[in-house]
């Protein structure tokens, strides 16, 4: 019984993706990840730190990675308007039905994940001031 | 015993709802849901209200869009 009660208790956790995990195929599949890396990146329109963090991401330059962003807006015609307005040059997956946010199920959002070979490196949640920087730092210095 | 447990994890469980998720904040981002939204009228009727009653001021306010972000 007390197995049980402990086993239900960390289930939440376990539903959630954290370093060193491995991407469900599925998942992959719908992100269109392969053996490179990755730089997930979930946001909503109506986020504002999403709002000041995709401009950043925008100008992201990096040389061993990939942007990927993920909109979680249930209003699709909303999160595409959002797109076109900051002027996304990353491939950008609409989420509406939160399929593949519930798999990685974040603690909150904006939520940055990088993701080598289906396995996930780091993993930056919430609002960060430089986090291009950040991103720049922890995907060129790892190899 | 087992019943009771049973009956128990059905009782306690059946008023619960699920969580909010992040991303299912789009709702409750929204400016309406701020405090005195609606008429700004009111909201500084309310704010003399309380200044003139707490002798303090400020705190109505939150940070962030309801993303769970901050």
């Amino acid at each position: 019984m007390k197995k049980l009660f402990i086993i239900l208790l960390s289930c939440a956790a376990l539903f959630a993706y954290k370093p060193g995990d491995v991407v469900d195929e599925d998942v992959a599949k719908k992100l269109g990840l392969d053996n490179g890396r990755y730089v997930v990146s979930f946001f909503a329109s109506w986020c504002h730190s999403c709002q000041k963090e995709l401009p950043l991401l925008n100008r992201l330059n990096l040389r061993n990675a990939s942007v990927i962003g993920v909109d979680v807006d249930e209003d699709e015609a909303a999160g595409r308007e959002f797109q076109r307005k900051l002027g996304l040059k990353f491939k950008v997956l609409n989420d509406p039905q939160g399929e593949v946010v519930s798999k990685f199920n974040p603690v909150g959002i904006p939520a940055v994940y990088i993701i080598k070979n289906r396995k996930i490196e780091h993993m930056i949640i919430g609002a960060q001031n430089g986090i291009d920087s950040k991103i720049i730092n922890l995907v060129e210095n790892s190899r | 015993m087992r019943w009771l447990l049973l009956f128990g994890v059905l009782f306690f469980t059946g008023c619960t709802l699920e969580n909010v998720k992040p991303w299912q904040k789009a709702t409750l981002a929204k400016d309406s849901f701020n405090q005195g939204a609606c008429s700004k009228n009111y909201t500084k009727f309310q704010q003399h209200v309380y200044f003139s009653k707490e002798a303090s001021k400020g705190g109505g306010g939150v940070a962030g869009g309801g993303c769970g972000c901050n």
